[in-house]
């Protein structure tokens, strides 16, 4: 199974160009990857969703758990990373993407390890996929790690918790200070 | 009750076209002054926090959309109220309302503890009973929030401390599906945990839970009803008649000690019914087309009315006649394509017997509003109002970008006519709520399910597009978009950071990710 990867193409570029770079191989430690950021000094982070897993007793598929793998500027082929965040204390979970600021600071979208797939549970009436949560408490949605974590790493801020209104989030970006 | 701006005082409430409440953040500091703001897209709305924020907190501004709706309730001047699950929102719209409308009102903000609203009852005074849990929501606790009766002439941001929140492990609160109050305050939950526990089940195959008239904190149910004789199977829905008559819509039969969706029942309790109590009706039986039955209520005359699963018709409102008992046919049943039913989360009625749908996003059509259907309507009718709320375009958020200027770009993965896709842009400021500035939709964009979305500093967008289909997320490429033809950044402001992230949308991760 491809664990996939990373493709750089040059800008200016439409339709479908050959990418300029693909970084892909083991010695990447892509595995799923679910998105990509690059900062200021061109370093490229990605963001791992990690192996997909059957899980037997949910009857379901699930991926996880996550990191996130930086790059040098330029990287191609089996590059090896310069960093990786996972870990137990990094609390992620499925990163579904992420974002840098101009300092370094590494922003993630994160989801908690969720059922995919076929539900335990029939339904005529719900065409929506049902998502099983299992094990243990949710994740935070958003992790704030400072510029050149590394390892098992905690995140300097975390936001997640009812009064977010955070819910079915897709995707994570930065804007102009707030007022 | 008198409710309060939200951000507390009505000077510093900003009010844009849509009705949006935009707050600066109170404890924003110095430090935090130069870094980014964190903008978040989810499903049907984009939430924003300041730099430096931490844990648990409110969005900096509150939507005013209908966003997926999960109750509906009607006071005694015809004002509907809709308790949207996404935003932490009730939102109220005037009687006789219709189309593409905003509130009249929203009942938010961090006072109010919505967190997130799953249902809304409201009793003969207009006192507000708000049920908040969402099973899917990170880390939510199921709570009911009660508020007093909204003024008359109510309008804008609406903030207050609810007058009790009923919540705690006494409650026996779990996952709480529906609620209802009485004519002497008490109020009911549906809940989908407790009970005797089965196989497919193991946290029990439900109960109601009955709250005495101003119970408040972490108090015990006054009383209970769940056991294998009372025929409560995962109810979904509850509705009270005026002489305390307990109405149950369960989502479920048991065939033996199993869980069966094929077929459900409504089950109707004396008044004070508690414990293993056997119901006093039950409709149920082939020819009751009841499967899945989930939202109930009742009209003046004790009519029911239940939305359910009909065979050969879909997703449809069965009207029973008052005192049915056993194997009832449904004296009428809303339901077809011309009906514009998407699923029926909850129903209301009117003193003219007017029938009221709340359309949830959970549905087949994955649209959010109230459907209302005359009095006497039977079979394939079409609506003779719609209300919809949703003023930013949004249905299926998929990727979001901030450029230089704070303009914000969202694609919307079956946005567009076609339901190709489309990229909405909302004005710097607006934080991503009320209408977008512009959107790019249309066969000649080549959009085709946008998942993600890019910014250059040149002002050219990148939508990476599904050409493949939906569900694998492995086809994918560039496309690009010129966007305003200049920008400009004051001189002297520092350019704030760019975002250059281009992410994939949902768990399927075979997405090939791209870096222009």
């Amino acid at each position: 199974m491809n664990p996939g990867d990373v493709a750089v193409y040059p800008a200016g570029n439409v339709g479908t160009p050959r990418p300029s770079a693909v970084i892909a191989g083991a010695e990447t430690a892509i595995s799923n990857p679910s998105g990509v950021a690059v900062d200021d000094s061109g370093r490229i982070y990605v963001a791992n969703q990690g192996p997909r897993s059957w899980l037997q007793n949910y009857n379901c598929f699930t991926f996880g758990p996550g990191n996130i793998s930086v790059y040098q500027p330029g990287s191609t082929g089996d590059a090896k990373p310069i960093s990786i965040i996972n870990g137990s204390n990094t609390e992620i979970g499925v990163p579904l993407g992420l974002t840098v600021d101009s300092s370094g600071n590494i922003y993630v979208l994160n989801e908690s390890r969720e059922c995919e797939g076929e539900s335990i549970r029939s339904s005529p009436t719900l065409t929506t996929l049902i998502v099983w949560i299992f094990g243990g408490a949710p994740v935070p949605p958003i992790l704030v790690f400072a510029a050149g974590s590394d390892g098992d790493v905690a995140p300097v801020a975390t936001i997640g918790g009812p009064f977010t209104a955070l819910s079915g989030f897709s995707a994570i970006a930065l804007g102009p200070p707030t007022p | 009750m008198k409710f309060r701006h939200i951000c507390g005082t009505p000077a510093m409430l900003f009010v844009i076209p849509g009705l949006a409440s935009i707050c600066p953040a109170a404890d924003a500091n110095r430090a935090d002054a130069q870094r980014p703001t964190i903008f978040v897209a989810n499903y049907q709305h984009i939430t924003a926090y300041p730099a430096g924020s931490h844990g648990d907190v409110s969005p900096i501004a509150i939507d005013s959309d209908m966003s997926s709706p999960r109750g509906l309730a009607r006071d005694s001047i015809g004002r509907l109220y809709v308790a949207n699950s996404a935003t932490n929102t009730v939102t109220v719209y005037a009687a006789g309302a219709n189309g593409n409308v905003p509130p009249l009102a929203v009942i938010g903000g961090p006072e109010t503890r919505l967190t997130p609203p799953a249902g809304i009852a409201l009793d003969a005074s207009d006192n507000i009973y708000v049920l908040n849990y969402y099973e899917l929501n990170y880390a939510s606790s199921p709570a009911i929030t009660v508020y007093g009766p909204l003024a008359n002439n109510a309008t804008g941001f609406l903030d207050t401390a609810p007058l009790a929140v009923i919540a705690g492990s006494r409650t026996l609160l779990r996952t709480p599906l529906a609620i209802a109050a009485d004519l002497n305050r008490n109020i009911y939950v549906a809940d989908g945990s407790g009970g005797p526990l089965v196989r497919y089940a193991p946290d029990g195959i439900g109960r109601i839970l009955i709250y005495a008239a101003g119970s408040n904190g972490n108090v015990a149910p006054s009383a209970t009803i769940s056991g294998f004789r009372s025929g409560i199977v995962v109810p979904d829905g509850v509705a009270v008649d005026s002489d305390g008559d307990i109405y149950v819509a369960n989502e479920a039969t048991l065939q033996g000690r199993k869980l069966s969706y094929q077929s459900g029942s409504v089950t109707i309790y004396a008044p004070g019914s508690k414990g293993d109590a056997a119901p006093a009706a039950t409709i149920a039986g082939a020819g009751t087309e009841l499967v899945e039955p989930e939202a109930i209520t009742l009209d003046s005359s004790r009519n029911i009315y239940v939305s359910s699963y009909v065979n050969n018709v879909g997703l449809a409102v069965n009207l029973y006649a008052a005192g049915s008992n056993g194997n009832a046919a449904p004296l009428a049943t809303i339901g077809g394509s011309n009906t514009g039913l998407g699923y029926p989360a909850a129903l209301a009625v009117d003193s003219d017997d007017n029938i009221y749908s709340l359309n949830s996003d959970l549905g087949p059509l994955h649209t959010d509003g109230i459907n209302v259907y005359p009095s006497g309507s039977s079979g394939d009718v079409a609506p003779s109002v719609t209300i919809t709320s949703n003023f930013t375009g949004l249905g299926a958020s998929s990727g979001i970008a901030v450029d230089n200027s704070g303009k914000i770009y969202v694609p919307d993965i079956n946005g567009g006519d076609a339901g190709l896709g489309s990229v909405s842009i909302y004005p710097a400021g607006s934080y991503g709520i009320g209408p977008p500035l512009a959107t790019i939709t249309g066969s000649d964009t080549q959009l085709s399910y946008p998942s993600a979305i890019g910014l250059d500093p040149s002002g050219e967008i990148a939508v990476l597009k599904i050409i493949s289909s939906i569900s694998t997320h492995r086809a994918a490429w560039v496309t690009q978009h010129q966007t305003e033809p200049s920008r400009s950044i004051p001189s002297g402001t520092t350019s704030p950071p760019q975002s250059r992230s281009i992410t994939g949308a949902g768990s399927t991760s075979q997405i090939r990710s791209t870096v222009k």
